[in-house]
């Protein structure tokens, strides 16, 4: 009689167990390590621990050996004064105005900048915000992913915060576009095609181009609102839980469970950290700094021409009265549509001129992160996604906004701080 | 229910080879065979393996930690694999 399928297993281990001798597998630090970081006693703990080495060494290695002790002092000490200097200060000239220093009323009169963030002009803020604080802040997370990545650790990790993201409808591999998309958001999409099926796509993607904001937009809002950060990121990882809670309920479709082969830890080679760190800066680098560029010069010409003080008059009372914040957010929001960390960096100038109250500061950066996906994001939104989900993905983007913005502020409200 | 049918059971909740291979008193070389024999049948599919789709034309494919990449391997129940597993769940 033909035996069955699994009566040709049963037979199959049964040979084997007569037949084979294995011998006694020694249990290596290796494997300690890897079982210290799966389980969730330890490894949460671990997980803490990486995340928090991680962001020292990118506040430590970005924003205060790089941009503070050397970028913020190349630039507005040296670049800045001798483009002020080479064209004599000539704030009349709407040419100087636009490409060097817009400058800034102070007591009624228009006086000239004293650093990059607030100039505002495109061969000033166009250059200082790519080259003086993104790159540095970007180069410095790509590395400690890279690092991640080679160790063995993400799988780990995945695994670990695999039943977080069942509840919202993912599972644990969407860390690895999450923490992509912590570097930006372009290669966090891409990433989402690794994921099962089209709702947890459609869902990571909106997500993603929500509530996680990029390398860049994170290294200038460490060089503004330091004090800040943890209240930010705090708000951010509320809404990406919550939203995808929500989200997970009313979009229809499947979020099928997977079962993953874990790859042992090994040493990372130095040769592949240093062609991931190229190739991801570089393709970063050619997006961003076009689109810093194009924003300075769009920003400029709408202040020149009087286009932003109508949007500001036109959306001004929406803004104050729904999200509590100024109507001069209305200039940062337009530049976040073309770049979200020059947008933020608009926001630096704003404080620095005593606009803003701590808390609308706070607002207005977490108005800024999730307001609208910058351009190379939604492009690529739009190749990704089918116009249906598209449209999906716009709409759940506008809600979120809404409802969130006006929470946010009613939190405040409540506090007494708004 | 089969040991297959168990497996199946098991695969749907998710979790890790190295999880199931001790939860089922198994090798994972064992393990690993009858998962290959689950996916010749069509009862599983690798994520990885899905030619052509997914970002495996990326150039960063070779470098890249990302399922796709073909680097971490994950299995998913299909269709057949669901209806097997309902048909052993009848029968008992």
């Amino acid at each position: 009689m033909p035996l069955s399928v699994d009566e040709r297993w049963n037979l199959i281990e049964k040979i084997s167990k007569q037949t084979v001798e294995f011998g006694a597998r020694k249990h290596t630090l290796k494997d300690a390590i890897a079982e210290l970081t799966v389980k969730p006693l330890t490894g949460i703990p671990v997980a803490i621990a990486v995340l928090y080495g991680i962001w020292s060494f990118f506040v430590d290695f970005a924003g205060t050996l790089f941009t503070d002790g050397f970028m913020v002092r190349l630039f507005d000490e040296h670049w800045l004064p001798f483009l002020q200097n080479a064209f004599h200060n000539n704030l009349d000239n709407w040419a100087y105005r636009l490409f060097i220093d817009a400058g800034h009323i102070e007591n009624g009169v228009l006086v000239a900048s004293d650093n990059c963030l607030e100039a505002f002009g495109v061969l000033t803020s166009g250059f200082f915000v790519p080259f003086g604080v993104v790159l540095w802040a970007v180069l410095a997370f790509y590395l400690m992913f890279a690092l991640l990545e080679d160790v063995g650790y993400l799988p780990r990790l995945a695994v670990l915060v695999d039943t977080v993201l069942h509840k919202i409808g993912l599972h644990g591999y969407a860390i690895v576009p999450t923490f992509l998309s912590l570097g930006c958001n372009v290669p966090g999409v891409t990433a989402t095609r690794a994921l099962e099926t089209r709702k947890q796509r459609f869902l990571m993607i909106t997500l993603l181009s929500v509530f996680v904001p990029c390398g860049a937009q994170i290294g200038i809002m460490q060089d503004l609102v330091p004090e800040l950060m943890g209240w930010i990121f705090l708000t951010l990882a509320i809404g990406y839980l919550g939203f995808g809670f929500i989200l997970n309920k009313i979009v229809p479709g499947k979020s099928p469970e997977i079962i993953m082969d874990v790859p042992p830890y090994r040493m990372p080679m130095m040769k592949n950290i240093v062609s991931k760190l190229w190739v991801r800066t570089s393709r970063f680098l050619l997006v961003a700094v076009p689109f810093v560029l194009l924003g300075c010069l769009i920003v400029g010409l709408m202040y020149l021409t009087g286009a932003m003080d109508w949007l500001a008059t036109v959306l001004g009372p929406f803004l104050m009265s729904w999200f509590g914040v100024p109507e001069e957010t209305v200039s940062p929001l337009i530049a976040g549509f073309l770049r979200k960390d020059l947008a933020v960096g608009m926001l630096g100038g704003l404080m620095e001129q005593g606009i803003m109250t701590t808390f609308q500061v706070f607002t207005s950066v977490v108005l800024l992160c999730i307001y609208f996906p910058c351009l190379a994001t939604f492009a690529l939104m739009l190749k990704e996604e089918n116009w249906k989900e598209f449209l999906g993905s716009i709409a759940s983007l506008v809600a979120m906004v809404l409802v969130y913005g006006g929470l946010i502020h009613l939190v405040g409200i409540m506090l007494e701080v708004a | 229910m089969t040991t297959t049918g168990e497996l199946l059971r098991r695969i749907e909740k998710g979790g890790t080879l190295d999880e199931l291979a001790a939860e089922f008193g198994m090798g994972k070389s064992v393990l690993m065979a009858r998962i290959e024999f689950m996916l010749r049948a069509g009862y599983l599919y690798e994520i990885s393996s899905r030619e052509g789709q997914g970002c495996m034309g990326c150039p960063m494919c070779e470098m890249c930690s990302v399922p796709g990449s073909g680097k971490m391997k994950t299995y998913v129940l299909t269709e057949k694999g669901r209806k097997e597993l309902l048909k052993q769940k009848i029968r008992r």
